[in-house]
């Protein structure tokens, strides 16, 4: 299940119990005959209990949606500053943006926010996030869209006279054309230098570690190397293993490993994935 | 009271309480009044954008406006200077409610004069609204413990009058905050009001005043918008979950009473379930706002707007009934009582249309305030507004019922002037 779709059961769970006692409410209303005194014992110890239970889930709940949200996963981390009464974006590229905010599309992504002179709140209702922000106190908002769009985003926090005017736009875009996008024009680079941009703000090290100590494998020296997948088969890994090991992780999984990597298929272009492959080739050493 | 005197100077100075009360009974309406057309022009703004009333600072600062007026000079004392100054005191001389008076007068007038300046000094506002609770708080305990007044009503003002004077110790007068302890005044009314309509006993009557004093701590938490500022850690989710037991537990009672002896109803009885449905409703939403991933996303919006207001229907409705109950203590003499209880109802619906959908339109990110105004939610903005035209409509059937009765004359002799009862 999706965090905004979380958020909503959870809400959703609350309405429908307050109905619910509402309804046994009701029904005590219009009762005329008086109750008898055992019955209505063990009515007003159920609606209590009742009540008790209901709260315990309520707060098991919270505690489950609101401890799902940070995402262990890497992420692409963008800062956002706040000021009265306007957005500063900027993105891990390098491209930098005003009371717009660019966002992939089911990557996650890493607020690092903090604010310029009085406490904002950046808050994104269609995402069902808020989060204050402050003066040399960075606050972080981890955050997977779900839906490409354009979303509102606005200050929550009493934050002046204009507060109202602090307002700006989410765009919600495939990674690829997020990539582009927030590449921009990066004049001269070479495709060494794109993989290796790539790699960093796609945070493939988060689980590729050079020791080998993360969720997937080390990816130093890979091609020419025997891996063993999960099956048991053995292979050679070269151009096409890695190209296709990027595309659909999930299609030869490597032994030891679970297959959690994500699929970047349909995310990365054809020159965006080359580009990639030439980072991984110049990737010294590693432990096997 | 045969020779109280009836020139203006008299009244104005009235050290009888229930002149007093009376004399707040009348002008808090107005007080009211002028807020509530202060909301309306602002939402007012929101159905209809383009026409731009005001300008965006205006609407903050009306917004801010209504927010301290109501609360501290409407909400918080409807109920112990309304009800309880004519209820629980009989001093002749009753100096500090007399000085109550007087503050909550100059505060009224600060709070009005700052409209028609354009520039509200809400600060000077707020401190002499407290203060005035404070002294009528403090008048109401002493006469509680003088006559060893006993039962819910005489319970929720000792209680909520001091959870105020602890709220002035610590600072911090900001409507929304300090708004839910008027919960406590407004359900010891309605016990009140439900224990006498079902044979004088209420069920589980020893843990009543345990109940009303748990929802009187339960204020001092921190909820709602605070949360943004605040990691809302699971101790503190936890105890704010929690908080919804103890008024949980006192509508069981109250269910409880009903349905162990169906009670006799009248206009006082259905105000009171009126006041408990619309609490049900705002303890639904402070569920919401009190979970860690909801509040994430409904904190600082129009969602917890409309919590608050459901809070004050809560009171509004308490108030009525306790109005109706006490109607022959206040008017002194026997009364009639109202035909029916469709005002009550009529409250009811209103209420639901002027406010709920507030909390839709907070839960689809409208924030709280007018600096929204920019979003129009269409279809939903137009039911909130025909709702408020709903209310208009409700009051009016209930002031009439009220009037009717207050100065109608009762065929039958007093026999409920006893105001409060003692202590077993
Ligand atoms: C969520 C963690 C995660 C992320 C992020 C991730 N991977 Fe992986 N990756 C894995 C795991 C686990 C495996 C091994 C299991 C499998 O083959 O699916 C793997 C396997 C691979 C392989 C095959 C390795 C081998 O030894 O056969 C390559 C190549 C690879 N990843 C490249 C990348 C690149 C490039 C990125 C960044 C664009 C990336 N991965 C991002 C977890 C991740």
């Amino acid at each position: 299940m999706t965090d905004t779709a979380r958020v909503d059961t959870l809400a959703l769970a609350m309405t429908l119990a307050t109905a619910g006692f509402g309804l046994l409410a009701l029904w005590a209303l219009r009762r005329r005959r008086p109750l008898a005194p055992r019955r209505l014992r063990v009515m007003a110890v159920a609606w209590v209990v009742a009540a008790v239970l209901v709260l315990a889930s309520f707060a098991l709940g919270s505690y489950l949606v609101a401890r799902g949200a940070p995402h262990a996963e890497p992420a692409i981390e963008i800062d956002v500053v706040a000021r009265q009464w306007m957005w500063k974006v900027q993105h891990p590229e390098g491209r930098r943006e005003l009371n717009e905010l660019h966002l992939p599309l089911g990557y996650p992504v890493r607020l690092r926010m903090s604010s310029e002179d009085v406490p904002h709140a950046l808050s994104i209702p269609a995402l069902r996030v808020k989060k204050f922000m402050f003066v040399g106190r960075e606050t972080a908002l981890e955050l997977k869209t779900q839906q490409k769009g354009q979303f509102v985003l606005y200050c929550a926090a009493r934050c002046g006279p204009h507060n109202r005017a602090m307002r700006g736009t989410v765009v919600v875009m495939d990674l690829r054309e997020y990539l582009q996008w927030a590449r921009g024009e990066v004049p001269g680079e070479s495709p060494l230098e794109a993989g290796r941009r790539l790699y960093l703000n796609l945070k493939c090290e988060n689980c590729h570690r050079p020791d080998g100590a993360g969720r997937g494998p080390a990816l130093a020296g890979l091609i020419g190397r025997t891996v063993t997948l999960r099956e048991g088969t053995t292979l050679t890994a070269d151009e096409d293993y890695v190209l296709e090991s990027i595309r659909e992780p999930d299609a030869k999984v490597v032994a030891g490993y679970e297959p959690v990597m994500p699929s970047f298929a349909g995310q990365l272009s054809e020159s965006q994935l080359n580009a990639l492959l030439q980072y991984l080739k110049t990737l010294e050493g590693g432990p096997r | 009271m045969s020779t109280a005197s009836y020139t203006v100077r008299a009244w104005l100075l009235a050290a009888d309480a229930r002149r007093i009360a009376i004399l707040y009974l009348v002008a808090m309406p107005l007080v009211g009044l002028a807020g509530f057309l202060g909301a309306v022009a602002v939402q007012a703004g929101i159905l209809f954008p383009a026409g731009d009333l005001l300008e965006a600072k205006s609407y903050e600062l009306l917004g801010a406006w209504h927010g301290c007026g109501m609360v501290l000079l409407v909400l918080l004392p409807a109920i112990p200077a309304g009800l309880g100054l004519a209820v629980l005191e009989s001093r002749p001389a009753p100096w500090l409610a007399l000085a109550g008076w007087c503050l909550w007068l100059v505060a009224g007038a600060v709070w009005l004069a700052g409209l028609v300046r354009g520039e509200p000094d809400l600060r000077r506002c707020a401190i002499l609204g407290a203060l005035s609770l404070a002294f009528t708080f403090l008048s109401l305990m002493l006469a509680v413990r003088r006559r060893q007044s006993c039962g819910p009503f005489a319970w929720s003002i000792v209680l909520s009058g001091t959870a105020w004077l602890a709220r002035l110790a610590t600072g911090g007068l900001e409507p929304a905050p300090v708004a839910p302890l008027a919960l406590v005044p407004a359900l010891g009314v309605v016990a009140e009001v439900v224990r006498d309509s079902s044979g004088g006993a209420l069920y589980g009557r020893r843990l009543v005043p345990w109940l009303l004093g748990a929802i009187a701590a339960s204020t001092f938490l921190p909820w709602g918008s605070r949360l943004l500022a605040l990691e809302l850690g699971p101790v503190l989710a936890g105890s704010l979950l929690l908080a919804v037991l103890p008024p949980a537990a006192l509508v069981a009672a109250l269910l409880a009473t009903v349905l162990r002896q169906p009670p006799a109803r009248g206009p006082a009885l259905a105000f009171a379930w009126t006041s408990i449905g619309l609490a049900m409703i705002s303890g639904g939403g402070f569920l919401l706002l009190a979970s860690a991933p909801t509040n994430a996303h409904l904190a600082a919006t129009a969602f917890e707007s409309a919590h608050l207001h459901f809070m004050a229907g809560v009171v509004l409705a308490a108030f009525l009934a306790g109005v109706h109950h006490w109607r022959d203590v206040i008017a002194g003499r026997a009364t009639p009582e109202a035909a029916t209880g469709l005002a009550a109802l009529l409250l009811f619906g209103a209420w639901n249309f002027a406010f709920f959908p507030s909390f839709v339109t907070g839960y689809l990110g409208r924030p709280w305030g007018p600096g929204a105004l920019a979003d129009s939610f269409g279809r939903l903005d137009t039911i909130s507004f025909l709702g408020t035209i709903g209310l208009v409509a409700a009051l009016a059937v209930a002031a009439r019922d009220l009037l009717r009765s207050l100065f109608g004359h009762a065929p039958e002799p007093a026999a409920r002037l006893a105001a409060s009862k003692q202590c077993e």
